[in-house]
This record gives structure tokens, C-alpha cells and sequence, in this order.
């Protein structure tokens, strides 16, 4: 069997963080993407066709699949022109049934037998969908309309009271060589990949698999912060020997040191957390609630972290931050703060593209982008997003998103007078 | 003069990047290692001298089948390896010692405190890949793997 992986989206409610193909983001030590691709070796796949973009990244980092026991084969989309032209171009290589997934399905292998099951009873082709109960996710969704155990139609994104039925598609096919035959012929558009299965589901087949089991989306960036909870459940403690650990630094639970990372006296860890090869932990410091630090981060001392991912190469200096996700190669100044949960205690909303999208989340801090820059005694309100290589400036309280490449700050003006 | 075996375990005969990169769960040595072992434990007495939980340490030791090789009474396993550093070399003093390790500071330290001690750096792992240079030291023997050590052992 093969797998085509689509890893070639523009990803641009993914902001901050798509400057790399979202896969690429590390969780634990280790890209999004090597976790997918562990996932479809246990589960027999070898043969995988990946839909990349242009700069390639994906390539560098596989190469032809060798070294990790796959073979894999590359289709370049110029432009992210959506699903169907992924497949489209993918269908030099395909030999016959195939699954057809996103990058970031790390759990492929919980969902392969539903498929499969599914696929034995008399079915051209079967997609996989999930019962949602929430009106607001089925409005964001491809939603299926059904006639007993057939698909009739996907319903993309339906308004408020018009969803078909309360099955959510979610992104892992299990697909045929005919259907990418009638794919061929659909109107070129990016949602042709959608309209196809609903055209040949006049003709062929279609079934649906529903399952109950997690899975969690990477559409948004702070979506970042459930996979990294979801993939800590398989987290173990493990303390390098080349790990610099003080007597006097309290470790609680499951907490994995990787080599060379030091952690300095008094400070607490408690798990689930990890910290990445060569990062340090100040005197004092205290990492709560589920903290991702990659490569060469550093806490400095007195820093209060809670549930975050700091990403490789970035520092912060001392004060709180909770709920966030940070960039590569970030600088944050000593006294910062976060706040990451609203004082009328509602969900946080974040704008995103221009359109206010509520997260779901009491607790949701900070997103900043690569190469950002913050000053000392600044802090950030619930849910902003802070652009790529942005400055912000001391004593700054980012209240609203800040675009990349942008300098922000609260002017100050100095007030002298004789008594 | 009879002589004496120190292993570390991590890098030096554990492979730590395949038990990281099977999450925790393959415990494995490096391919020479177990004839290695098997040939250096018919010319010598061997030991463990290794820094972590003396519990995890062990399991790596007993699910790997190196065990057999090791007594208990010469297994030497501590949280702060440097701070027993010359406790161990003092009570195989009348041996000669042939420390092997990835860390080169701590062959260093050995042969500062016993010049006897015949200091063998396995080049490997973490350690070696982040090792500054030692003014004016270098150990007796470098090793990027350990299948020199039964000659080296046999010679020395």
C-alpha cells in the first residue's frame, strides 16, 4: 500500500509559524513530520509520495527515505492550488488503493484497520469522519450527507443549520486509481478535490468510517500546544548522563533531559515536560503544566514557564509566560509577562486573517514568530499573535497582533518638573 | 600485575541514540561491544564506572545481556560520577587500570590522580562531539568504537 502526503499548503492560518512547512514545527527533539512517518512504518507503509512546495525542506530532511526504511517520491506544487491538484500530480506514481493524509497525522496508524475494515465491505472508497457535537468546528469543515452506510455528498463548511448530518471529515482517505481518473475530469479549483468525491459518489461506492478515537488538527498555531500535549502522553523520564542536573533542582514526573541540557539550582520541574539537547533552566526557575523546550533554549532564572513550546535558539529572561508558543531564535527581555487567561474568564478569540476566531480555550497566552525581539518589563495580552523578526519595545503591552518586520511600542513621555 | 577493566556505560557501551530514537523502549549495545566484552573478561577483571540512577543504569546493563560480564561488588554507578572519581581509582590501585570513557575531562582527572592509569577515550556520543581540547593532555588510546580494546588491554 502507499501513501500520498500533503505537505505543500500555504498553511496561512497557521501564522505565525508558516515560514516552514507546518510538519517541520519540533515537538519533543523531533520534526511534526518524523512522527507521522514512524507512524506509517508501524503501520506496514513504506511506499509514500509526498506533495511538497517548492523550497523543498521536506526533501532536505528525508532525502529518498533510505535512511529511515521508506521509499519516498516527490511531486512540487508551484503554488498551493489545494488537494486535488496534490493527487493530480501525485498520480504518476500511485500503483493502485492508496491512503491520502496531511502531514501532521501522527496517529495514522489508530485509524489505518477502520479504513481498512471499512474498505473490505464493498467500498470504492471510504473517508474518515468523526461525530462533532460543537456547531461552531462543523461550520470550519467538509460535512458529510449520508444515505445509511453511503456518502451522498460533502457539504464544505456549511452555514449554522444547514450541516447534512454531524459527521466531520477529517483529512485521512482512503482513496483508488479510478477515482483520481474522475478527479481528472472536475473543474480546476482548490476545493475540486471536495467536489469529486461528492460527483463520484453519484457513481461508485463511497463509504464512511467513523471514529471516536483523538485526533487533534494542526490548523491554527496554537493547535501547536494540543499536539505537543497529545504526543507528551508518550513521554518518559530520562535524564541524559551528559545532562547537568544540581541536587538542588526538584524533578517531578515524567521528564525527559536530553544530552548536555542543565539545569541549575532550585529550580522545578514538573512533568509532562521536556527539555531539549544543550538547553538551560536558571537558578529558581519553575516549568509547569506540559514545557517544550527545544535545542539550545534558554529560562533564565526566576522565569515562571506554563504549558509552552519554545522553539530552537530562543531565550527568555525572567517573569511568566503561560500558554504560548514561541518562535526560533526569539530574545525576551527580563520582567515579561504573559497574560493568558481573560478576566471575565470567557474563551480567548484570536484574529486570524482578519476574522475573529474563538478558540475554545480559557487559557491561551502568546504566539511569536521567528527572529522576534521583545524588550525588558513588556508584556502581551491573551491570544496575540506577534509577527516574525518583530521588535517590541520595553515597558510595551502588545495588545493587538503585530504584523512581521514591525517595530511596536508604547511611546513614553518624560514629565520633569521642580518641586 | 593483574589487570583491571573501568567501563562507563553510556556511549561507551550503551547505545543511547537508538534507546532515544525507540522512545526509551530498545535497550541495545553497540555491535562489537558483547565480543568485546566476552574477549577483554579472559585477560582481565572487568567493571562498571558510570554516572545516572544507579536502578536505570543497571536495566540498561541486565536488558542488554552485559550483566553477565560484571560483578556486583565492581559495579560502581553514581549520580555524581566526578565526586567519586578518585574514591574509584584509589581501590583498584594495585591493579592496572584501564579506564575507558567518552568523557575526556574525566580521563583527565583520572591520570592527574593516578598517572598509572591507562586512559582510553571513546569517541563517540555527545560528549566527544562537544569535547574542547585538553592543553597538555591526551589519553594513552583514542577509540571511535571499543574493538581495539582487547589488543590495547592485551599490550599494555
Amino acid at each position: 500500500m502507499q501513501a500520498v502526503i500533503l505537505a505543500a499548503g500555504e498553511s496561512s492560518r497557521f501564522y505565525p509559524f508558516n515560514d516552514l512547512p507546518k510538519a517541520m514545527v519540533k515537538i519533543m527533539g523531533k520534526t511534526i513530520l518524523e512522527y507521522t512517518l514512524d507512524s506509517l512504518k508501524n503501520s506496514g507503509i513504506k511506499k509514500l509520495i509526498f506533495a511538497v512546495t517548492k523550497d523543498n525542506q521536506i526533501k532536505n530532511l528525508l532525502g529518498d527515505g533510505s535512511k529511515f526504511g521508506l521509499n519516498i517520491k516527490y511531486v512540487v506544487q508551484p503554488s498551493p492550488t489545494g488537494m486535488g491538484d496534490a493527487l493530480l500530480l501525485a498520480e504518476k506514481y500511485l500503483e493502485d488503493d492508496f491512503f491520502l493524509l496531511h502531514a501532521h497525522h501522527v496517529d495514522f496508524y489508530k485509524f489505518q484497520k477502520i479504513l481498512e475494515d471499512k474498505k473490505k465491505e464493498n467500498s470504492d472508497i471510504v473517508l474518515l469522519a468523526k461525530k462533532i457535537t460543537d456547531p461552531l468546528c462543523l461550520k470550519k469543515m467538509g460535512v458529510l450527507k449520508i444515505e445509511g452506510e453511503k456518502v451522498v455528498e460533502v457539504v464544505e463548511k456549511p452555514a449554522a443549520g444547514t450541516e447534512p448530518s454531524d459527521l466531520g471529515v477529517i483529512g485521512i482517505y482512503l482513496l483508488n486509481k479510478t477515482f483520481v481518473e474522475n478527479l481528472k475530469k472536475s473543474p480546476k479549483d482548490h476545493y475540486n478535490f471536495e467536489k469529486s468525491i461528492s460527483g463520484f459518489a453519484k457513481k461508485a461506492n463511497v463509504r464512511f468510517a467513523v471514529t471516536d478515537i483523538e485526533n487533534v488538527s494542526l490548523k491554527y498555531p496554537w493547535d501547536i500546544l494540543s499536539l505537543k500535549d497529545h504526543l507528551f502522553k508518550d513521554l518518559k523520564k530520562y535524564i541524559a548522563s551528559s545532562a547537568g542536573v544540581s541536587s538542588s533542582a526538584q524533578i517531578q514526573g515524567e521528564v525527559y533531559i536530553d544530552d548536555g541540557a542543565k539545569i541549575m539550582e532550585h529550580a522545578t520541574i514538573k512533568g509532562p515536560c521536556f527539555i531539549g539537547k544543550n538547553a538551560y533552566v536558571g537558578n529558581n526557575a519553575i516549568l509547569r503544566g506540559g514545557v517544550d523546550l527545544e535545542e539550545n533554549s534558554v529560562i533564565g532564572a526566576n522565569m515562571e514557564f506554563k504549558n509552552t513550546l519554545m522553539m530552537e535558539n530562543s531565550k527568555v529572561h525572567s517573569g511568566f509566560i503561560g500558554d504560548s508558543v514561541i518562535g526560533r531564535n526569539c530574545r525576551i527581555g527580563a520582567g515579561f509577562n504573559t497574560a493568558n487567561v481573560r478576566l471575565d474568564r470567557t474563551t480567548v478569540k484570536v484574529e486570524v486573517k482578519g476574522e475573529k476566531i474563538d478558540t475554545g480555550l480559557r487559557d491561551l497566552g502568546m504566539m511569536v514568530g521567528e527572529g522576534t525581539h521583545i524588550g525588558i518589563k513588556s508584556s502581551s495580552m491573551p491570544g496575540k499573535i506577534i509577527g516574525r523578526k518583530a521588535t517590541i519595545g520595553s515597558n510595551t503591552s502588545v495588545a493587538k497582533n503585530v504584523a512581521d518586520n514591525t517595530t511596536y511600542y508604547t511611546k513614553f513621555q518624560e514629565v520633569v518638573t521642580r518641586k | 600485575m593483574k589487570k583491571f577493566v573501568l567501563f562507563d556505560i553510556d556511549f561507551t557501551l550503551f547505545d543511547v541514540q537508538t534507546f532515544k530514537d525507540s522512545n526509551l523502549k530498545e535497550y541495545s549495545v553497540y555491535k562489537e561491544v558483547m565480543q568485546v566484552l566476552d574477549e577483554t573478561s579472559k585477560i582481565a577483571m572487568l567493571g562498571i564506572f558510570s554516572k545516572g540512577e544507579t536502578e536505570f543504569q543497571k536495566t540498561k546493563l541486565e536488558k542488554t545481556g552485559m550483566a553477565k560480564f560484571f560483578k556486583n561488588e565492581h559495579m560502581h554507578i553514581f549520580v555524581d560520577k566526578e565526586a567519586n572519581l578518585t574514591k574509584i581509582m584509589d581501590k583498584y590501585k594495585d591493579y592496572k587500570i584501564f579506564f575507558i570513557d567518552d568523557r575526556l575531562d574525566l580521563l583527565y582527572s583520572a591520570k592527574k590522580h593516578l598517572p598509572e592509569v591507562f586512559t582510553i577515550w571513546v569517541k563517540r556520543g555527545w560528549f566527544a562531539e562537544n569535547q574542547e581540547p585538553i592543553v597538555g593532555f591526551k589519553a594513552d588510546a583514542e577509540v571511535e568504537n571499543l574493538s581495539e580494546v582487547v589488543r590495547i588491554v592485551q599490550l599494555n
